[in-house]
């Protein structure tokens, strides 16, 4: 068990190896040894799942190699309750995404290819407990997303692929910067100056202040260890988005294929979030604190403009894409509130949010590729013709929503109540987000499903098979864990009780 | 012949084997004419594997002095290695070329093989008149080589404005050499860099006056070569005319002896035992401000092109910016540690940026023979047709941004942690930032390539032979080297630790 990160990690390796040695003209076998491959580490993701211990707080199943000596650098790996869950949802929509992408014809080997070596790098960053390695996973992830988007994506394709790498870019090129200052702090007193867990504590302790750089790592009368926090957080907040750097998600996940758009908003926007959780909560402790009204006010900030904007959209996906938006305000939000249940709501919504939005996606996905356009204006009455479809569509806008008995309610209610503690005004007004929300998707609802049948589409086909069964996990998830939230939240509650403890 | 001469004669033999290659190829080509190519050809490559087995066997240590005028250390191995190891690819990728014509293919072997003896010994000297005359010799070969295409106008324009500038920098470096042997009355550097801080601590008279006359002087010529701002107007003109393998030499073997030469200089002269603290700060801060500017400038200019040669002469001007922050560094403090880790940062990204720019163009050049184009716009949907030269490029060009896991990010690490070390913390913002305008323009390459056109497979001219086949492995060769030095540079890294001054 000892190397079981590592395996599920690279295993989609093996399926890149098997997709070189297949010719691409064999269409489907190509597919189905991506399905393949993307299905191992989902197994293997699932015995880690059972495997895990509850109650230990700390890293699990880690593992150590010794990789770059001259540097330090380690090949470390350990996964603890924060980032369980993620390589849970990141195996299972990988394993998703070549069904949702079945019937791509353009580059099916490239396609699959490029997949599989996204999975291998988010799942890496995941895994991660040495910065150097991190930050390797991070800017490795970005290339196919580059190529998935600009490849096979919409008509922007081109501009919303670029977008999206630069943006990025111009947060992880700050990030390295700080990775390398964190570097030249410690290189000469320990062993392993990555180490994500040794560098927390030596920053929890004070034995790590930047002092022994030039200047005493100050700049402009500002101390090392915010600048380090400040240029983290860029990097992080570029990701998850917070507005005003959200820009690039719209046109991202608009243009980018189905299967893309839902690995997008499930997994990529909680890389952001899960940095700001295990960097800039769990390594910078004792800096964080002083960010917390402004992390509040972004995440309010971005529940509401997020919110207003998805309001005002025409286009289908856009609107799935700016709810992402505000929903990743709550996230923000919880964390900064530093209490118990503000941190497992947002962990929690991180999850919930991945399969909420993923369905979302598919969803319009269905549509599209029935009506090759996605206005919402240009439906009515699917309801009629398409039940199932409905139905499912349905089930997702209220787990989007937060109704209760459906998962996006624990988590917001969650985020609400650990927030409020801390919070009262700027949580009362992120409570009117949640009937903004609740107000665009029933809307979107009544336009898209219900009133009169649009005559152009009264052949409107029902959901496939196929569909049906990327679809279905997503909404199974979305109910159980509104109905058994503690399936997920018991999973976590000991780390991020910790880390609670941390600004106790 | 004496003990010391054969000593002498052993430390020079690669240069040795680089003249017996040039006389090969010039006797091969008079006997077999056009049809002995792809011979006149091996036998260059030929050469320059037999200098680079000369090199790797044995290293000079302490560090040997041949003939008063070179100095045989780890350092010009370095230098050395990379500049014939650099010309014997150029050479296979000549051989395969289109833009010239066969008639005149075989002489321009001899023409490379020179200009890389140039620059080898340019890598090695520490002595003015040595300098200048290797300097020229590397030189005049390349204006040759500029204009090799005759029938193109662009090649004749850019030998002839090479030469100009070139010609114009060359005298400016020497006036400025005048004046070092007047103040010192010695070509050594390590006696000027005595007689400088001499002058400098005479106070503010005419001594100082004659050092900083003296280094803007040289500094012209210098940065001529490495083709850094202010100093770049020559590279666009040129790289675009110029047959892309001429170019290829320009870009890396041209500018690491243009490097080795001026680290070599500033070490000797400015950083000697006797260095100024006051004298330091000025040229440090000077030249932390030329590597901001030359990389933001190429980096902000290259944006615009539209011709891939000229975007990759952009680049190397960027490049020539970075390559300077680790002189920056070297120049930022008076201790010890600075120098050393400013050359470590400087000679690792050396050998980072140079393996990715040798491949870049060779991926150029390969599909400039399939396919004819040199314009971004003809290259769109290209991928399709040439999928593994067209992700060799991409690899390449993920190196030149400095993005893992390719040994481009290693060399942006090592610079990044020199120049904060160092506490030029804006420098190290600056050229962070310039990381993503980079991004911009070598992705609009990837744009071209895999995003454009009707993604459909065309026809390219045919390749004949077994030679392009070589060509091509070269590549994939080099693009497992940019990623593997990527991944495991602790080797790498340790070659450029023991190659230091």
């Amino acid at each position: 068990m000892d190397n079981i990160l590592t395996l599920i990690t690279f295993s989609p390796m093996l399926g890149i190896l098997a997709i070189l040695l297949t010719g691409k003209e064999h269409k489907d076998a190509l597919r189905t040894i991506a399905a393949a491959a993307t299905a191992i580490p989902l197994v293997l993701a699932s015995i880690l799942w059972v495997q895990f211990d509850t109650s230990e707080a700390g890293y699990q199943f880690v593992q150590e190699v010794s990789w770059i000596e001259s540097l330090g650098v380690q090949f470390f790996v350990g996964i603890d309750g924060l980032s369980v869950p993620l390589v849970w949802l990141t195996t299972l929509l990988l394993f998703l995404a070549p069904f949702a992408a079945w019937k791509i014809e353009k580059g099916v080997k490239g396609f699959m290819l490029l997949l599989l070596l996204l999975e291998v790098g988010i799942l890496g960053v995941f895994v991660s407990l040495d910065l150097f390695l991190f930050y390797v996973f991070w800017e490795v992830m970005l290339l196919p997303m580059y190529f998935l988007i600009g490849i096979w994506g919409g008509a922007r394709r081109e501009y919303a692929a670029i977008k999206f790498f630069l943006y990025t870019l111009a947060g992880s090129v700050l990030m390295l910067l700080a990775i390398v200052a964190l570097y030249l702090c410690v290189y000469e007193s320990v062993a392993h100056p990555f180490s994500i867990p040794l560098l927390s504590e030596m920053i929890r302790d004070g034995s790590l202040t930047g002092s022994n750089l030039v200047n005493g790592g100050e700049l402009f009368g500002w101390s090392f260890l915010n600048w380090v926090f400040v240029f983290f957080f860029i990097g992080f907040a570029i990701k998850v988005p917070i507005v005003p750097l959200h820009t690039w998600l719209p046109d991202a996940h608009v243009e980018a294929p189905t299967s893309i758009s839902m690995v997008l908003a499930g997994i990529l926007l909680k890389l952001g979030c899960y940095g700001i959780l295990r960097i800039n909560l769990g390594m910078f402790s004792i800096v964080a604190p002083g960010y917390a009204e402004i992390g509040a006010v972004i995440g309010l900030v971005s529940i509401l403009y997020g919110a207003f904007c998805a309001m005002a959209q025409t286009d289908f996906k856009r609107l799935v894409a700016y709810s992402s938006v505000s929903h990743m305000g709550y996230v923000l939000l919880g964390a900064s509130a530093f209490t118990s249940a503000g941190l497992n709501g947002a962990a929690m919504q991180m999850f919930t949010h991945g399969t909420s939005s993923a369905l979302l996606f598919l969803l319009v996905g269905v549509a599209y590729d029935r009506a090759h356009h996605r206005e919402i204006e240009g439906f009515g009455g699917l309801a009629n013709v398409a039940p199932i479809y409905t139905g499912i569509t349905t089930l997702g806008f209220f787990a989007a929503l937060g109704l209760p008995g459906m998962s996006g309610f624990v988590s917001e209610v969650l985020v609400l109540i650990g927030a409020w503690e801390v919070y009262p005004v700027y949580t009362a007004i992120a409570g009117l987000g949640i009937i903004i929300t609740a107000g665009f998707l029933l809307w979107t609802l009544q336009r898209v499903f219900l009133g009169p049948l649009n005559e152009k589409y009264k052949d409107f086909p029902d959901v496939t098979a196929r569909e049906k069964f990327t679809l279905i996990p997503l909404a199974f998830l979305c109910v159980l864990l509104g109905v058994m939230p503690m399936l997920l939240l018991g999973h976590m509650d000991a780390t991020i009780e910790s880390i609670r403890a941390l600004f106790a | 012949m004496t003990p010391e001469l054969l000593a002498d004669l052993h430390a020079i033999m690669p240069e040795i084997w680089l003249v017996g290659a040039i006389v090969a190829a010039v006797l091969a080509d008079l006997v077999l004419g056009e049809r002995g190519r792809v011979v006149v050809t091996l036998l260059g490559m030929a050469g320059c594997a037999l200098a680079l087995c000369a090199l790797t066997g044995d290293v000079h240590e302490p560090a040997g002095r041949v003939l008063g005028v070179l100095s045989i250390d780890s350092y010009a191995v370095f230098f050395r290695t990379l500049i014939i190891g650099g010309t014997g690819l150029i050479l296979l990728h000549t051989l395969v070329f289109r833009g010239v014509e066969d008639c005149t293919r075989n002489e321009m072997v001899p023409m490379l093989l020179g200009t890389a003896l140039g620059g080898c010994l340019l890598a090695s000297t520490d002595n003015l008149i040595m300098l200048l005359l290797s300097m020229e010799l590397l030189s005049l070969c390349s204006y040759l080589l500029a204009g090799w295409q005759r029938t193109e106008r662009r090649s004749s324009e850019a030998a002839l404005k090479y030469l100009v500038y070139g010609a114009v920098a060359s005298a400016v470096m020497t006036f400025g050499f005048s004046l070092l042997y007047g103040l010192s009355g010695s070509v050594n550097m390590a006696e000027i860099g005595l007689a400088v801080s001499d002058a400098w601590s005479g106070g503010a008279g005419s001594g100082q006056l004659v050092v900083i006359l003296a280094t803007v002087l040289v500094g012209t010529g210098m940065f001529f070569k490495v083709a850094a701002f202010p100093f770049h107007f020559w590279a666009p003109d040129v790289y675009q005319g110029a047959p892309t393998p001429v170019t290829t030499f320009l870009a890396v073997g041209s500018k690491a002896a243009g490097f080795a030469v001026l680290v070599r200089f500033v070490h000797g002269v400015y950083l000697g035992d006797a260095l100024n603290p006051a004298w330091l700060e000025r040229l440090g801060w000077m030249m932390a401000v030329l590597a901001a500017v030359t990389m933001t400038y190429g980096n902000i200019t290259a944006v615009l092109q539209r011709n891939v040669k000229r975007l990759l002469a952009y680049s190397s001007i960027a490049h020539a910016g970075y390559l300077l922050m680790g002189l920056a560094v070297m120049t930022s403090g008076s201790a010890d540690e600075a120098v050393t880790e400013g050359m470590d940062s400087l000679l690792f990204y050396m050998a980072s940026y140079y393996v990715a720019t040798l491949g870049a163009f060779g991926c150029v050049m390969a599909l400039a023979n399939r396919f004819g184009c040199e314009e971004l716009d003809d290259m769109n949907g290209l991928a399709w047709s040439a999928p593994w030269t067209s992700t060799f490029l991409v690899i390449f060009l993920v190196s030149l941004t400095g993005l893992p896991p390719t040994v481009g990010f290693i060399g942006k690490w090592m610079l990044f942690k020199a120049t904060l070390d160092a506490g030029l913390y804006w420098l190290a913002v600056v050229a962070a930032l310039n990381a993503v305008v980079a991004l911009f323009y070598y992705f609009k390459v990837a744009r071209a390539l895999f995003l454009r056109g009707d993604q459909e497979v065309v026809e390219g001219l045919p390749s004949r032979g077994i030679m392009p086949g070589l060509a091509a492995a070269s590549l994939a060769g080099l693009a497992g080297v940019a990623v593997y030095y990527g991944l495991m540079f602790d080797d790498l890294a340790a070659w450029v630790s023991a190659s230091l001054l």
